[in-house]
């Protein structure tokens, strides 16, 4: 069984090393002022899939997403609702072919633009490198996810 | 013709304008990027320099409509740095007559400027007078004034940046137009510059309700100030009109697919088809679907549709249109002809058959006009919400009333869209859950009722209820379905059943998604409103191959049993090629 110890550690290792498809992983952002503190992941879900259109303050939801075909974003789609980009494309098409309310969006080209624009838009919400918060940590609200905040253990974002 | 696979949608995400420029419509050009100004060159995907009617709709150019809400007055960037460029082209132009003097024109060597840094310094260029003449240290110093001049400016943004930052400032509806999807092709500084050139004041917090809570809520302040709309997410392939000056933009997309059928039961839209089936060519639906928000709360949305039938006519209907009102989650009403809130894939699927993982609809949910069973479209009001309260369950609530389906199964329109044979009208109740607890499960029912008049027969009752569960996850799809359809007739006291159902499972893999289908309708002989009679009833299954992220072509084999007069089972195959563009 010790024999067997440094190959479970590894392969433990790799699965965490795989599960973290972005360097520092995924943080959620609000604006500073946005009440919410946090999420669940069902409910980031809804949030992503333009499911839930308003904050409880009513202010409209706005996702603003790093590009589209990006590290990042792909990441998001990958882990929160486990869709490839075509399919997220297809399933946002398909709400409003349905007549339902579409998604509100923003595309931005880094973490750090997502960054800017969400600290300067009430409403909105980005999912972005947890690494890159903290050059406008005074700006924008990280969000915890499940009760976790990034870097925690059981923080369910990779 | 068709040309699958070719995306060049020249059109996207830009707000045609039918502005009065010369040549035709023209795009309007009041663009806030940071690209290289010019005059909206065509061809050249140069932002336009605000000038209407100079950039040409192909051309790839884009370029946004003037914003809803006018933003803070600033002076546009192109502006700050074509001022000194202006300068420099002038002084050039003239010292030509100097450098004339000088030698022959043209023959002053052109150098490339040296690159300068932000930590140029701004110094004050030489005053130059017409009759300065040029030399390579004149030119030197006016690039390095602009360098400087650009430097300053960038300096100053990151000012107003950190201080819009700190203050939690909510943007201008300018600051939101301008993140738009053109904005990816211009580069992140360009994109974050005109965001935060747009930040206006902070806006007052005060305290708001709360509505329907998607998250942790914590008591505080809350921005109020932002008012400001935002376009729906931006995709590739949207097209947008919209009037200059404002008013609702529309969007539009299209949907077709080309097949070739071979076999009696190939046609994946159409049955019976009224004539022997040969191997044939077929056009699809030439679908064009509508959208439009009007307000935050209204919206519209239509589908035009034009295809054709055995009868080899092409006709045009206008499958959907409605206008709807969402005043919250929990209630959202709609007017129009709409797909009945009957199970799920009626209402999930519409026209465009790219949607679908198979080549057609279930054979239960054929369309009225093709022979199907069911009212899958009615004209009257929908509403539709979330039930209060249901948190984790997510139970939605969808009650219709409309005209029904006609009373006489010979009748030339199955749907009533102008004049309704009865005052009674038909109601459908419907509920489905979406739980949180089961990511990617709905599953429902509905309850339908009406009474239809038959030609020269008494009222037929007519009920109609469904139950479905359908399952999406990661590449998974399983639909499952099963509607009873009774019609119990006022003339000789008889109930007719008819049982349908379908079940439906799929598989991602790759770029292929292999499927299977079965599904089983048994309509009795003598009913007095249904098309169809008979046993229909079977196995299909195929695979659909996405092409391109729009564009998929599918092969499906079908084979059904039961159907009235076959001896022996009958048999189709499909290919189909299905987009949107």
């Amino acid at each position: 069984m010790n024999n067997l110890r440094p190959l479970l550690l590894t392969l433990v290792a790799c699965a965490g090393l795989h599960a973290q498809c972005v360097p520092g992983g995924l943080a959620v952002v609000v604006p500073k002022n946005n009440p919410t503190d946090g999420l669940s992941m069902a409910q980031l879900r809804k949030l992503v899939l333009g499911d839930v259109h308003t904050w409880p303050d009513k202010t409209k939801v706005t996702l603003v997403s790093t590009d589209q075909e990006g590290t990042v974003f792909k990441c998001l789609l990958s882990s929160v609702v486990r869709m490839s980009l075509p399919e997220y494309r297809k399933y946002l098409l398909s709400a409003e072919f349905r007549g339902d309310e579409p998604l509100h969006a923003r595309a931005v080209d880094s973490s750090p633009n997502a960054l800017r624009a969400v600290a300067g838009f009430a409403g909105s919400i980005s999912v972005v490198e947890a690494g890159s918060v903290a050059a406008l940590e005074g700006a924008v609200k990280v969000l915890t996810i499940n009760g976790k905040r990034p870097g925690e253990p059981g923080y369910p974002l990779p | 013709m068709l040309t699958i696979g070719q995306t060049d949608h020249r059109m996207d995400t830009g707000h045609l304008s039918p502005a009065s420029g010369t040549g035709g419509p023209h795009r309007s050009a009041t663009f806030t990027g940071a690209g290289t100004p010019g005059a909206g060159t065509p061809g050249a995907g140069t932002p336009g320099a605000g000038t209407p009617g100079t950039g040409t709709p192909g051309t790839g150019t884009k370029s946004h409509a003037v914003p809803d809400i006018a933003a803070p007055t600033r002076i546009p960037r192109f502006q700050t740095t074509l001022l000194p460029a202006a300068l420099l082209l002038g002084v050039l132009v003239s010292g030509l007559p100097a450098l004339a003097q000088d030698g022959p024109a043209g023959s002053v060597p052109v150098k490339q400027a040296a690159p300068f840094t932000q930590a140029t310094p701004i110094t004050q260029a030489t005053p130059i007078t017409q009759a300065t003449p040029i030399t390579q240290a004149t030119v030197d110093a006016l690039l390095r004034e602009l360098a400087a001049h650009d430097a300053r400016i960038q300096e100053l943004e990151q000012r107003l940046l950190l201080q819009s930052a700190g203050s939690a400032a909510a943007p201008s509806p300018e600051g939101i137009h301008a993140m738009n999807a053109s904005d990816r092709t211009n580069g992140a500084s360009g994109l974050i510059r005109r965001a935060v050139m747009a930040m206006p004041v902070a806006a007052e917090s005060a305290a708001a309700p709360v509505a329907e809570t998607p998250a942790t809520v914590s008591a505080g302040p809350v921005a109020t100030g932002a008012s400001v709309t935002s376009d729906p997410a931006p995709d590739p392939h949207d097209h947008m009109l919209s009037l200059p000056g404002g008013g609702p933009a529309l969007k539009f997309r299209g949907f077709f697919d080309f097949d070739y059928g071979m076999g009696s039961v190939a046609n994946p839209l159409v049955f019976p088809l009224g004539a022997p089936a040969h191997d044939t060519f077929q056009g699809g639906e030439f679908d064009l679907f509508m959208s439009s928000k009007l307000s935050d709360h209204f919206s519209f949305v239509a589908e035009l549709v034009v295809g054709s039938d055995h009868t080899n006519l092409f006709g045009v209907d206008l499958e959907r249109y409605q206008l709807s009102y969402k005043a919250n989650p929990y209630f959202e009403i709609s007017a129009g002809r709409f797909h009945s809130a009957i199970g799920y894939y009626n209402t999930a699927y519409h026209h465009g058959t790219w949607f679908g993982t198979a080549t057609g609809r279930p054979f239960m949910y054929i369309f009225e006009d093709s022979g199907g069973l069911l009212p899958v479209h009615n004209v009257g009001i929908t509403a539709t919400g979330l039930v209060p309260g249901t948190g984790r369950l997510a139970l939605h609530w969808v009650a219709e009333v409309g005209n029904g389906r006609a009373g006489s199964p010979n009748a030339a329109e199955p749907v009533q869209n102008f004049l309704s044979d009865r005052n009674r009208k038909a109601a459908n109740f419907a509920v489905y859950i979406k739980p949180e607890w089961l990511e990617g499960l709905q599953a429902g029912g509905s309850y339908y009722f009406d009474r239809l008049y038959p030609d020269g027969l008494k009222a037929v009752d007519q009920k109609i209820g469904s139950i479905y569960a359908v399952y999406f996850k990661s590449g998974l799809e399983f639909l499952n379905e099963g509607v009873w359809l009774q019609n119990r007739s006022g003339f000789n006291g008889r109930t007719y059943n008819t049982p349908m159902m379908y079940t439906q499972i799929s598989h991602k893999i790759g770029s292929y998604v292999p499927y299977f289908r079965f599904q089983y309708v048994n309509a009795p002989v003598g009913d007095p409103v249904n098309v169809f009679a008979g046993r229909y009833e079977g196995p299909s299954f195929g695979v659909r191959y996405n092409v391109t992220d729009y564009a998929a072509l599918k092969l499906q084999y079908n084979r059904v049993y039961g159907l009235i007069g076959n001896t022996v089972p009958a048999n189709g195959l499909d290919a189909s090629l299905g987009f949107t563009f």
